[in-house]
């Protein structure tokens, strides 16, 4: 793209008027190349004495003394930099912007097409808007600038999707885009890649765009380029360094929490009621019981005052865990980013070589991650026609994550699932670390300690200094490509490329960690009379280390012919074929009785027969697994894709593929999918009965065609073996129902694009609308158990999904203030048109956002039952049943169907985009991004509605709302909480009406502010320029629809492990440029 | 020139030959550790599975007699098995499903692949007493399954109307498109007995493992369906011709009485025990919650070993510990020896061979008392020989599987052993009378809606 740019600016050049300059003074003026009106405030320096001056509202400029300077210089944000000598002395200077549109080249990853001959829909991000951010990942580069892309704050969802989603599941990363990385598709974790290397990133949409990607594009492809150095180019160097702070992690957000006072109240109702009876009267596992239950218990028994006991409890109820966890576990993030980068080229060869390092220190204590990452490309042109080209990417990086103490993680659970009790103290005020309560009674405890067994107790704090947790990846890609041109039309292309990474994860619990003394304890026997201790567990550390590797081999062949018939014809063919394979296999082993000073463990331990634990019972020591994992992947495919250009006004595009795969796995007529593509495009503005003067270009699209998708599903009856733990034999279990008419998805689209560009260059931009119909998607289809399979896979389910996609692009000032406004707006609309299987109405009401399908309805979507208000008489949550209010849940369960459930929408956004305003003010520029969702509802969740759930499973603030006398429900839409349980009511309650909330909402993403000096002079090193920034990112919301305060991207879902909203970062960061 | 065609012809020829390789290429399996079943050793794996012989029922011990929960247990349960359950409720599963109906299935189902990929695998001099193997065991599976099903899921067996009361469906197929309706209870026991005949004539005479049926074990399961079916000199013949096999009794005065779970697990080698299964664990079975009926207990003499060692006393109450499996909270529901020597003492008295009778539980009380305190079980004639075998029943299988709620449906239908049972909950009495409806439970809703077969009334 880059090269593109050199051109158009060369070509400007050309028009310059020479005129012979004698006198010393010199002045100027400088126009817009194409609407060749005046252009203010460009930064003009004289070099090499560095004399500066800026031209003026009629774009004319001045030096009053040029001697001894030989060239001069041009700058403007938003246009192409001139340099150019002085000795041919010009009055006007043409400046070309960047923001052309046809300086943009798309990649597919096959090939490099100017956008112009493209009929398929792309976006592409050049290096400045890649850089706009700062981030770790490459992928949150997209975010928020890209149209047709939707990030995804779930955990459970895809990162992304590009134009919705096509398939119904996410097993195996099915639903995941395809990453391209430099031609090959990349395998390995996607953080192995350093933003900082990369030139561009294109996103392929369509299916003329993706179908070139056969069986894996049904999802989009992002194409992925990084930096190339030219031939003929001088040494280039560019050093970049930015740090990033964050804010401290707000856990006063969570709604996941009871203040103690409150947890202490329920903690007595349920003593009172008997409930802890159980345990407390437990002799054999011993299980846990609070601190405040264990007072009371002492209380009952009269082993403590009623004034001690209201005392301490007073005590307990001032402790606030959040403030704990603040204090002790979290911290603020720190994240560093240096890279340095060089090209630049010869006649014969050209490089690229990059270094790159970053550090995060993340927001759990103790957890931090670095990366290095290496590139370096060489390109040779030993003969002619020949052209060489190696490339070597490697990536090394280390994470270190001890603490998994996130706030309500179920690591800080005590009793496996009860959630840690709100007045839990972790350390005293000097920062000792203090003992919580984990899987014992403290009175059983201590009196097997005096016994002399291991310390038992329980100390998060300490977990943190006893265990270390890391895992460090490899990551090595090894490119070998040979261009051979057999004439200016015929060019081979050979390219071989070797992925390989290996991720090595240790994890030592050392002898200290509750977990090994744990474990050291419960199978320790003691003798009776002698007192003395034998440990079938040896004493020591747990060491549990595991190993995968990952090799994906491709090798492409390509012929590519180029060619042109007199003045009007223009064929671009390419046809190869590819084969993929990729491997990927792991192993663990665990060692017992570790001693990390010399590397030992112990191994002759006896994992057959069962053998008595304490407290209580027996078991089997957990043998450690013996197998390694393998996955095997392979592909072979041919492709073919040709461009046809009459008279640069009519576009044809063709593409076809085929593929095969060792998936499925039955008939080959099955197992290989042929998919297709074309593409058409019409230059309006190229036309002679076009006469309007105010657009430049015009231009109309439209393509169809397929893409696939490779589901990993099997069409044989298949069973996976392993070895029985409990019997030692060889162990099978079935894994999936047969289907032998199992076949590829396939995904049908349509695209139709209209690009346009005024001539004076105040408004450009594209709209597109597309219809994907997603045909024989995969789904679970349901099986009577008495089959003895729950459910089969097979191709019963289809989707449509349709959508515009605006992109616009306003120049409103081009002034000395120069203001760009760059708006995105999708829309998308997508509904499930068949699903062999009928939900039941309790399925359509799970979920926060899970896949729902339901004919007729979007393929994400939320349901409930409707909602009568709260009982006035004693707080019950209300439905309808037969149109009356009831509280009879097993009636309005049961009797639930589509017609009498609320149907909310979709869970995902029908509309989003982005407003993006761009100011430049001489050497300043200034850009902001406010982004908007909209059209979506969320599940919000509230309290169990039965008190000992409170406790267990989830404390929640809804409790301070609930009802709790008779004229509460004026104010309130919580119910009672109750004693006994009741489950339907619960059930009825999490999925009613009540508790959805519209997700729509704008927020005020961040800012980046920079200054940017070019052509200094530092003590003789001639630096080309020096970008200084600061970025702001995640500055909050600025509107919201729900009504009770939740930021619908950071809402609690289910499997989060703590629900800290993204926190305020602020970066500043330095990038010189060398030539 | 020449070179430049030799590379394109090259090419053409790499871009052919790949087209010949590709097919071979492509079959390699995707994951290194599955596999289409298709050797007798991959059948032999699946019938191995874990799953096989763990979780079998859970409902039908719930549902049972031999325990009671105190209000503040019961009210603190979240399990909907046990709250419905416990109080015999007409709608127990609340959308959930019974693992007696999706385990015993799954049995079926690997039984009927094993069957079918085992038929097509020529016998061979090699290859015939691990394809005899599969076969049994597959027969065995299908016939415990079959049985099993028809105790929680269609009506006692009556002989007067077993032709038209309606069973289950019995399928026989792996096809999962195939929907057979329910047949009556008499072809199912035909089916349950033919599958068992066949296992019979298949298996080996004893295996490497407990979890692997021989002759010994499918005679057993044989007496025990026979007993089901009333035939009780069948019964009698079986458990006998079983215990011809396999008879060893573990002494109970060998065991550690303070152990808090003295009976040997499936890999210390339970010497009773002839066939491995486990039933579904409960929270209640752990810890003291689930109280023992003090009657049961009180019925226990002082010099009865089993007192101590089935049962723990905390603050004064009994609690279960004796579970066969030597697993906390895990009953066991294969076969052992001790049931075969009641089966046959049972058939005896029926028989009115009241010595035979008094001999079998001689010979099994004689283990289960303190060495040199037992005397010998008289009885003057075969009814008392019948109560005491029946008493001596209930004692030796609080919580073993489903045994208690076998015996409560069976011995139901013979007014002299029917009872009433009856559960305080929170102050409200529940009762459930010798052949409620209730006796049978629910076939889940699912299945009714994806097959159309009748549900059950309750």
């Amino acid at each position: 793209m880059r090269c593109y740019i050199r051109v158009q600016a060369f070509l400007c050049l050309c028009f310059m008027e020479i005129y012979s300059h004698a006198q010393q003074s010199y002045t100027a003026k400088v126009l817009d190349a194409s609407t060749l009106q005046p252009l203010a405030g460009v930064t003009i320096r004289l070099l090499p004495n560095g004399q500066t001056t800026r031209s003026q509202t009629d774009g004319i400029f001045r030096f009053s003394n040029i001697s001894g300077a030989d060239s001069i210089f041009l700058r403007l944000p938003g246009y192409i930099s001139i340099r150019s000598s002085l000795g041919t002395p010009t009055n006007t200077y043409l400046m070309t912007t960047e923001v052309g549109y046809s300086a943009v080249t798309v990649q597919t990853g096959y090939q490099t097409i100017p956008r112009e001959r493209a009929a398929g829909s792309f976006a592409v991000l050049d290096e400045q808007l890649v850089n706009r951010r700062i981030s770790t990942s490459i992928l949150d580069r997209l975010d928020g600038i890209t149209p047709g892309v939707l990030f995804s704050k779930n955990p459970n969802d895809e990162i992304l999707t590009i134009r919705g989603r096509t398939t119904l599941g996410q097993v195996g990363g099915q639903a995941d885009p395809l990453i391209i990385l430099d031609n090959f598709p990349f395998e390995g974790n996607i953080n192995n890649i350093n933003p900082n290397d990369i030139a561009s990133i294109t996103v392929l949409k369509d299916a003329a765009a993706a179908s070139i990607w056969g069986a894996r594009s049904a999802n989009g492809v992002i194409v992925i380029t990084t930096k190339k150095g030219n031939f003929n180019q001088p040494l280039q160097m560019n050093f970049h360094h930015n740090i990033t702070f964050s804010s401290q992690p707000d856990l006063f957000y969570t709604r996941n929490h009871l203040l103690s006072k409150d947890y202490i109240e329920v903690e007595r109702l349920l003593f009172d009621q008997g409930y802890y009876n159980a345990a407390l009267n437990n002799t054999t596992s011993r299980t846990a019981v609070t601190p405040v239950v264990e007072l009371l218990q002492q209380h009952r028994l009269g082993q403590l005052s009623t004034t001690a006991l209201n005392e301490a409890l007073l005590q307990l109820g001032q402790v606030d865990l959040r403030n704990e966890f603040r204090r002790n576990l979290y911290r603020s993030e720190l994240r560093q980013q240096s890279s340095l980068q060089m090209q630049g080229g010869s006649q014969q060869h050209s490089y690229t070589f990059s270094v790159g390092y970053d550090q995060n220190r993340e927001k759990l204590v103790n957890n931090d991650y670095s990366r290095f990452t290496l590139q370096s490309q060489q390109v040779l042109r030993p003969l002619r026609n020949v052209e060489v080209v190696t490339s070597v990417y490697y990536t090394n990086s280390l994470q270190n994550r001890p603490n998994n103490f996130g706030f309500r993680n179920t690591a800080t659970n005590f009793n496996i699932t009860s959630q840690l009790y709100p007045y839990a103290r972790l350390a005293d005020d000097q920062g000792n670390p203090l003992f919580t309560v984990k899987d014992y009674r403290t009175g059983y405890i201590d009196s097997v300690e005096a016994l002399g067994f291991l310390p038992w107790r329980y100390s998060m704090l300490d977990e943190l200094q006893q265990t270390y947790n890391r895992s460090s990846i490899h990551s090595l890609i090894l490119k070998g490509g040979l261009r051979y041109r057999f004439s200016s039309r015929l060019q081979m292309d050979l390219q071989y490329q070797q992925e390989y990474q290996t991720t090595s994860s240790e994890w030592l619990r050392n002898s200290d960690s509750y977990f090994a003394r744990n474990l050291v304890n419960r199978f320790s026997v003691r003798n009776t009379t002698t007192g003395a201790f034998t440990y079938p567990v040896p004493k020591g550390g747990v060491l549990e280390l595991s190993k995968a590797v990952l090799n994906s081999q491709n090798l492409r062949g390509q012929l590519n012919y180029q060619a042109s018939w007199g003045s009007h014809h223009r064929l671009t063919t390419i046809g190869g074929f590819e084969i993929r394979q990729r491997k990927t296999n792991g192993f663990n082993r665990t060692s017992y009785g570790y001693d990390d000073l010399f590397g030992l463990g112990q191994g002759n331990l006896n994992y057959q027969t069962t053998q008595p634990i304490h407290p209580f019972g027996n078991a089997l020591i957990p043998a450690p697994a013996a197998g390694i994992s393998e996955v095997l992947n392979r592909y072979v495919s041919f492709y073919l894709n040709s461009g046809y250009q009459y008279r640069q006004k009519y576009l044809l595009n063709l593409s076809a593929r085929t593929d095969g795969a060792n998936l499925f796995g039955v008939k080959t007529n099955e197992r290989i999918t042929p998919l297709w593509s074309a593409g058409l495009g019409w230059e309006l503005s190229k036309e002679s009965f076009f006469s309007t003067r105010l657009f430049s270009t015009m231009r109309l699209r439209a393509t169809y065609g397929f893409n696939g998708n490779a589901v990993n599903a099997n069409s044989l009856l298949t069973a996976r073996f392993a070895t029985s733990t409990l019997t030692g034999l060889p162990n099978g279990s079935l894994t999936s129902a047969p289907n032998p008419a199992l076949r590829w998805e396939r995904v049908q689209t349509w695209n139709l694009g209209f690009d346009f560009q005024t001539t004076n260059r105040r408004l450009s931009g594209s709209l597109e609308w597309y219809r994907k119909n997603g045909l024989d998607l995969i789904q679970d289809m349901q099986l009577p158990n008495s089959t003895g399979f729950e459910t089969f896979k097979g191709n019963g389910a289809s989707t449509r999904t349709q959508g515009l996609e605006l992109n616009l692009t306003v120049q409103v000032l081009r002034r000395t203030l120069r203001w760009d406004a760059i708006i995105i707006a999708n829309t998308l609309r997508d509904r499930i048109i068949r699903f062999e299987r009928e939900l039941l109405p309790t399925n359509l009401v799970m979920g926060f956002g899970d896949i729902v399908p339901k004919a007729g309805k979007p393929l994400f979507s939320i349901w409930s039952y409707p909602w009568a208000g709260l009982d006035p008489t004693n707080g019950d949550p209300r439905g309808y049943l037969n149109r009356q209010a009831s509280t009879n849940y097993a009636a309005i369960i049961a009797n639930a169907s589509p017609d009498s459930l609320v149907f909310h929408g979709s869970a995902r956004p029908t509309f989003w985009g982005s407003l993006r305003n761009e100011f430049g003010y001489k050497d300043f520029s200034l850009s902001f991004n406010i982004v908007f969702k909209g059209g979506y509802f969320f599940r919000t969740r509230s309290i169990p509605l039965n008190t000992s759930e409170l406790i267990l499973s989830r404390q929640h603030m809804d409790y301070y709302q609930r009802w709790q006398k008779p004229g509460d429900e004026q104010f309130t839409q919580v119910p009672s909480v109750v004693y006994p349980n009741n489950a339907l009511r619960s059930t009825f309650y999490s999925a009613s009406s009540v508790l959805v909330e519209r997700g729509d909402h704008i927020r005020f993403q961040d800012i980046r502010f920079s200054y940017r000096m070019d052509q200094l002079n530092i003590k003789g090193l001639s630096v080309a320029g020096v970008e200084v920034y600061t970025y702001i990112n995640n500055l909050g919301l600025l509107w919201k629809a729900n009504r009770k305060g939740l930021d619908p991207d950071n809402y609690d879902f289910p499997t989060a492990s703590d629900n800290i909203p993204a926190m305020r970062t602020m970066s500043l960061g330095l990038l010189f440029h060398f030539k | 020139m020449k070179t430049k065609y030799s590379i394109f012809f090259c090419l053409l020829v790499m871009c052919f030959c790949s087209c010949q390789r590709q097919q071979d290429w492509l079959d390699a399996k995707v994951e290194r550790n599955s596999v289409v079943p298709g050797r007798l050793s991959d059948f032999q794996a699946l019938l191995d599975g874990d799953f096989l012989f763990q979780q079998h029922s859970l409902l039908s011990l719930l549902s049972s007699d031999v325990y009671y929960l105190p209000n503040a247990v019961y009210n603190g349960s979240s399990s909907v098995f046990v709250r419905n359950g416990y109080i015999w409720s007409k709608e127990i599963y609340e959308g959930l499903m019974p693992s007696e109906w999706r385990s015993m299935y799954q049995l079926v189902a690997v039984a009927n692949i094993c069957l079918e990929g085992a038929e097509k695998i020529p016998v061979t001099a090699q290859n015939r007493l691990d394809h005899q193997q599969v076969r049994g065991m597959a027969h065995f599976f299908r016939g415990l399954a079959f049985y099993n099903l028809l105790q929680y899921f269609a009506q006692p067996y009556n002989a007067g109307t077993a032709t038209t009361d309606l069973g289950i469906p019995l399928r026989l197929l792996s096809d999962v498109n195939d929907r057979p309706g329910r047949s009556s209870i008499a072809t199912c026991y035909e089916q349950v007995l033919s599958d068992l005949k066949a296992a019979e004539s298949l298996l080996p005479m004893r295996t490497a493992s407990k979890i692997r049926a021989g002759q010994a074990a499918v005679k057993g399961l044989l007496a025990r369906v026979y007993q089901t079916l009333g035939d009780w000199e069948a019964a009698d013949q079986y458990a006998s011709a079983a215990l011809s096999i396999e008879s060893t009794l573990l002494d109970f005065n060998s065991l550690n009485q303070n152990a808090t779970l003295p009976f040997p697990t499936l890999q210390n080698q339970h010497p009773e025990v002839i066939y491995y299964a486990e039933s579904m664990s409960s929270s209640i079975y752990i810890g003291n919650n689930a109280i023992i009926d003090s009657l049961l207990y009180r019925s226990y003499a002082n010099n009865d070993l089993r007192r101590t060692l089935f049962f723990r006393l905390a603050n004064g109450l009994p609690f279960f510990k004796g579970y066969y499996t030597g697993r906390d909270g895990r009953p066991f529901e294969g076969i052992a020896t001790n049931e075969l020597y009641l089966i046959s003492a049972e058939a005896k008295a029926r028989k009115a061979d009241v010595t035979g009778s008094m001999q079998r539980l001689n010979q099994l009380l004689i283990r289960r008392w303190r060495t040199g305190t037992y005397q010998p079980l008289q009885a003057a004639n075969a009814e008392v020989a019948l109560q005491l075998v029946l008493s001596e029943r209930r004692k030796e299988f609080p919580f073993t599987g489903n045994l208690i709620w076998l015996d409560l449906r069976r011995l139901n239908q013979d007014p002299r052993f029917a009872r009433t049972l009856k559960r305080i909950v929170n102050g409200v009495v529940y009762e459930l009378p010798p052949n409620d409806a209730r006796y049978t439970f629910a076939i889940p809703d699912i299945e009714i809606q994806l097959t159309g077969i009748p549900q059950n009334k309750r």
